[in-house]
């Protein structure tokens, strides 16, 4: 199921900002002003390096955290600010997370099986026992994980199958959006693949968008249909896959680009990455606003820089 | 690349690797059979199962393999730092030095009087090791840079630390040494750095403190266990970078531990694919990933994501590692292999010689097995790297290829050779 | 190294492969299921782990046998705990059988200003037929039944301390931490101030209120005895809140008490049983002060520490009478502590393999 640009936004986030006070005089800002969209069905990939405010987004538009400013709309229902009941509900229903630790995301005390049905128990969701244990089954088999392993406990498996009972978790609610916080980052890498691929039939299946928010490029590649790259708790640069990665603007973007390593050991060993340094690069992200760069291309710079990396872009 | 001379036949565990190379640089690390079983309440875990390295000064090898292949228990045994609940079945690892009674600035390379020593490290007692062997000759540096540094001490402080433990020098004179290790690992301001603690570093920058304590008492061995899976890409090829230069200019030799491909084909020079505590492909650098011969490594190399490509779905190996508890019977890889044979679930497979420096543990190289080749998408993929690497060089690579194999084996062959005076990156074999 | 080709493995001289060995076994399709498990039951490992520590194992046996005797014990010895006979007061423990090896045969050594003589008590007042097994004290009361009604004491306030611990100090170190903030330092602040008032303060206060008794020593446990259970169980909830499996139950809606109870609860109960096993003989000991300084059960009932108090009157003339209660007690305490580290061991198993 292809995502639908001509329908209304499934997520929009408008000028989120979050800011956590570490003493009287000192703040955090974590995210400072981002604004993107997701529409339905579609995979929305955020990227950037630890401590650029990547996962705090996924956990603020979740509401784990209160955003300290911004207004996050989720299926044309304000999420931000403080939830009513109707808001929470619908919260905690449609729209899921899948988590990045496989070993600290699943409760070691409780049966795969509980872990699984937690948002049904939660909700109500099931009329007889039977029907609860059938939901369960059908998601094991689903994420590909046989029906037996629901009596087992979480330290019986291995990496790469808790993180399917992870999104087992998430997708049982049947989620418009299901937030993925970095869900691939502490598997290897033939693993990361199965989940990546896992991830991929499930959408084709159930038409649920995604947030996938990851630190590597080449993998965000492979499952987004569009990508946002953050910075400092600023987003420098967003488009369609095809766009950032045949036609990086932001200097950043291309440092990241020039860093995803190749198994070519000729090529990558004569291959030195282009540096980014924040401090260095006379870059202010603050002074900088939204430039459309072509199509649904973005970039923040100042009207100055703009024309320079444009130039630089097109030899 | 088909080579008419390559005739795989199973072969003992080492045939080829000679204590001196042709080029006179010396084996120093040698590790022999290697058996490890570990003491679990839950039953005992055969980790790592008769393995061999062999590590020559100024080279650079890989091991590779996921979670739980055992590539950190091989390296950790090394170290002489293995858990309590370890049981050695057999085996030894030969660390070969000389006693470098020049002191810290002792340099193998021109001290030609001194005497090469052995020893083996699994027979030596923790108290000799630490004070002989770790931080002193060898010297690790972790994944994860904020756990191992101290967070109560001052970067100038833990960098000292090791030369006056070791070496006993002066305190100013460690002080300088220390300064002059942090420019080499690309530091700026290194006297103001030495006086700050580790939390006001960013990641980066303390990877680059670990390496500068770890150079600081200019060890022979660098084993570096996923140097950068906790940083970011952008910094990752940096720190890469770094260690590839201090090796170059230093001439001591390394040993990566990871899981990532793309880390490997940047660094190494030899590397060795391990699964479920067996190595099961060996060779250099270029054979591995321009001819892989064992499943397992066409999994892997396949798994990488390649921005080339509008495939839009990724190569998988399928199920999950195997679990050492549940020792299987032949091949541990079979059940995940999908060109599995018969004979996989009978008889565990030897090594089988694919050149002089390239090894695989997989029965269809025997004779009598079908020919299988590798999975398409991976063909087409090698050889559209090979594309890419004739366009950066100019040269045809088959022929570059061709011609470094050459090197490599004529450097590993006995007698003498006037040729192979030339430094030579990849030689190695078992 | 010619030779390497024509070497074979040992393996490979072990089973000769067959030509029909060398075919491909196209199992594609069972290639996708994922059968790989591992490990057992965490409490099995548990069990396990706590009887390989012998020292565990013997203090859980020896706690068995004492709550045993302090069952039947009573019952057994046909005195009853508060039947006084004067004219058997102060007789050396008699047990039969053993008697005629020369030890536990009625007689004992008295100390007098001229010197040191053996006398046997049941000989001089011609009581052919009576024992008491631990001897009689200075009303001429059976002292293995009281020794065993006092064990009974002690066990029902370590019940109680268990319960306390359990109760109110696990709850409110869990609430406390769950919600941070202001919640817990209010709540940290009313436990300061608990702690800080003396116990033989508040039990002396408590008594011009109530009487002594069981219910002013359980009182007196409930003002402070949960302390330290309440900061380790905050502690391991400050510790685990921010886990991703919370999160994960937030995420899908879980109230706040259902993610206390149901879903951190059962992840802090290894340190919260040790805690439990732990705080146990500080209570006993606490009650047996307390009766000690005459502030802990009434007369005609005793307690082990009530018990010692008595012993230790005539601890220079009759010596006996206060072995009994003490050994008890000091095998109870040992044993609890025992069992309590073994605990802490078998269930968080990385304290003892780092």
């Amino acid at each position: 199921m292809p995502a639908d640009y001509h329908k209304k936004p499934l997520l929009q986030v408008e000028g989120l900002k979050q800011y956590f006070p570490v003493s009287r005089t000192y703040t955090v800002k974590a995210v400072d002003d981002v604004s993107f969209q997701i529409y339905p069905g579609e995979t929305y990939g955020l990227v950037g390096e630890s401590g650029s405010g990547k996962s705090t987004i996924g956990r603020s538009v979740i509401r784990l955290y209160d955003p300290t400013a911004g207004s996050i709309l989720f299926d044309g229902m304000n999420i931000s600010g403080k939830l009513d009941k109707a808001a929470e509900e619908k919260l905690r229903v449609e729209m899921q997370m899948i988590f990045q630790d496989p070993m600290a995301s699943l409760n070691p005390r409780k049966k795969i099986a509980d872990i699984i049905g937690e948002g049904l128990d939660i909700h109500h969701a099931y009329k007889t026992k039977e029907e609860r244990s059938a939901k369960i089954r059908s998601m094991l088999r689903k994420v590909g994980l046989a029906e037996e392993h629901a009596d087992r406990y979480p330290h019986q498996f291995s990496g790469g199958q808790r993180q399917r009972v992870g999104i087992a978790r998430a997708l049982i609610m049947n989620p418009k959006l299901v937030i993925a916080d970095e869900c691939i980052s502490a598997l290897d890498v033939s693993i990361q693949a199965q989940v990546v691929n896992l991830m991929k039939d499930i959408q084709q299946e159930t038409g649920t968008a995604y947030l996938f928010i990851a630190h590597d490029l080449s993998m965000v590649k492979y499952i987004s249909d569009r990508i946002g790259v953050l910075h400092l708790g600023h987003l420098l640069e967003t488009g369609t896959t095809e766009e950032i990665f045949s036609h990086p603007v932001h200097p950043y973007t291309r440092s990241l680009l020039s860093a995803i390593p190749s198994p070519n050991p000729v090529v990558e060993k004569r291959r030195a990455a282009v540096s980014y340094d924040y401090k260095t690069s006379g870059i202010d992200y603050n002074k900088g606003t939204r430039h459309l760069v072509n199509g649904t291309h973005y970039v923040l710079c100042t009207d100055e820089e703009f024309t320079l990396w444009v130039q630089q872009d097109t030899p | 690349m088909e080579d008419k001379t390559m005739n795989p036949v199973p072969c003992g565990s080492r045939p080829l690797a000679p204590e001196v190379l042709k080029d006179g640089r010396r084996k120093i690390l040698d590790i022999r059979n290697l058996d490890i079983t570990f003491r679990t309440t839950a039953g005992p875990v055969h980790a790592i199962r008769g393995i061999n390295i062999d590590l020559y000064q100024g080279q650079t090898v890989a091991i590779v393999g996921e979670s739980g292949s055992g590539k950190s228990v091989t390296m950790r045994a090394a170290m002489g730092i293995l858990a309590k609940n370890a049981v050695v079945n057999s085996g030894e690892i030969l660390y070969n030095y000389r006693d470098n009674k020049g002191g810290i600035d002792y340099n193998p390379d021109e001290d030609n009087g001194a005497e090469w020593k052995s020893v083996d490290i699994l027979k030596q007692d923790k108290k000799w090791i630490r004070s002989h062997i770790n931080g002193r000759r060898m010297a690790m540096v972790f994944q994860d840079p904020m756990t191992s540094l101290d967070p109560t001490m001052n970067i100038g402080k833990q960098i000292m630390e090791g030369m006056i433990w070791h070496y006993h020098i002066a305190k100013e004179d460690a002080w300088n040494r220390s300064v002059q290790l942090l420019r080499e690992v690309g530091i700026t301001n290194p006297e103001k750095l030495m006086k700050e603690y580790p939390h006001q570093l960013s990641g980066g920058m303390r990877q680059r403190v670990v390496i500068a304590i770890a150079l600081s008492s200019n060890p022979d061995l660098l084993i570096c266990d996923e140097p950068t899976t906790a940083l970011d890409v952008n910094i990752q090829a940096k720190i890469l970078e770094l260690i590839r230069k201090i090796q170059k200019e230093r001439g001591i030799s390394v040993i990566y531990i990871t899981h990532d491909l793309g880390v490997v084909a940047k660094v190494a020079d030899f590397v060795n694919v391990m699964y479920a505590g067996k190595i099961v492909e060996t060779g250099t650098i270029d054979e591995i990933f321009y001819d892989p011969k064992h499943p397992y490594t066409w999994g892997l190399l396949s798994a990488m994501p390649d921005l080339d490509t509008s495939d839009p779905r990724l190569y998988t190996i399928p199920g999950s590692p195997p679990n050492l508890l549940h020792e299987k019977k032949g091949d541990a890889f079979a059940p995940r292999n999908k060109y599995a044979l018969y004979i996989d679930d009978k008889l565990e497979p030897p090594m089988f010689r694919v050149s002089d420096t390239h090894y695989a543990a997989t029965w269809l190289l025997d004779p009598r097995a079908p020919k299988v080749d590798m999975p398409e998408e991976l063909k087409a993929r090698i050889a559209r790297m090979k594309a890419d690497a004739e366009k950066l060089t100019g040269e045809s690579i088959d022929a570059e290829l061709e011609a470094k194999k050459k090197k490599a084996a004529a450097c590993l062959k006995e007698g003498t050779d006037s040729e192979s005076g030339e430094k030579q990156e990849d030689q190695e074999g078992r | 190294m010619s030779n390497a080709n024509a070497v074979l493995t040992a393996q490979a001289a072990a089973y000769i492969p067959k030509d029909e060995d060398f075919r491909l076994k196209n199992s594609g399709e069972e290639l996708g299921r994922d059968t790989n498990f591992a490990g057992q039951a965490y409490w099995k490992e548990v069990i396990v782990r706590f009887f390989r520590k012998k020292s565990a194992a013997v203090g859980l046996i020896l706690i068995l046998l004492i709550t045993l005797l302090a069952v039947v014990g009573p019952m057994i010895s046909g005195y009853t705990y508060s039947a006084q006979n004067l004219s058997q007061k102060n007789l050396a423990p008699r047990i039969p059988v053993i008697e005629n090896t020369g030890v536990f045969d009625g007689s004992e050594t008295i100390s007098t200003t001229t010197g040191s003589k053996k006398t046997n008590g049941y000989f001089d007042k011609k009581l052919t037929n009576v024992y008491y097994w631990f001897g009689s004290d200075n009303y001429g009361r059976d002292i293995f039944t009281r020794t065993w009604m006092g064990t009974r004491v002690s066990l029902i306030i370590a019940v109680a301390a268990a319960v306390i611990d359990m109760v109110i100090g696990m709850s409110y170190g869990l609430i406390s931490g769950y919600f941070g903030g202001r919640v817990d330092m209010v709540m940290q602040r009313i436990l300061e101030v608990c702690n800080g008032i003396p116990r033989l303060v508040i039990v002396t206060l408590l008594l011009l209120v109530l009487k002594p008794g069981m219910v002013t020593i359980i009182f007196a446990l409930m003002l402070t005895e949960w302390i330290g259970m309440s900061r380790i169980a905050r502690a391991e909830m400050l510790k685990l809140k921010e886990q991703e499996f919370v999160l994960a139950s937030r995420t899908l809606g879980a109230g706040n008490f259902f993610i206390i109870f149901k879903e951190i609860l059962p992840n802090i109960i290894g340190p919260i049983i040790t805690q439990v096993m732990f705080s146990i003989p500080t209570a006993i000991f606490t009650e047996a002060f307390l009766s000690f300084v005459g502030l802990g059960i009434p007369v005609p009932q005793c307690s082990l520490g009530s018990l010692i108090s008595e012993g230790y009157n005539s601890f220079t003339t009759h010596p006996y009478q206060i072995v009994a209660p003490i050994i008890v007690m000091a095998l109870l305490m040992l044993s609890f502590n025992l069992v309590g580290d073994g605990l802490r061991e078998a269930l968080d198993p990385k304290l003892k393999e780092m």
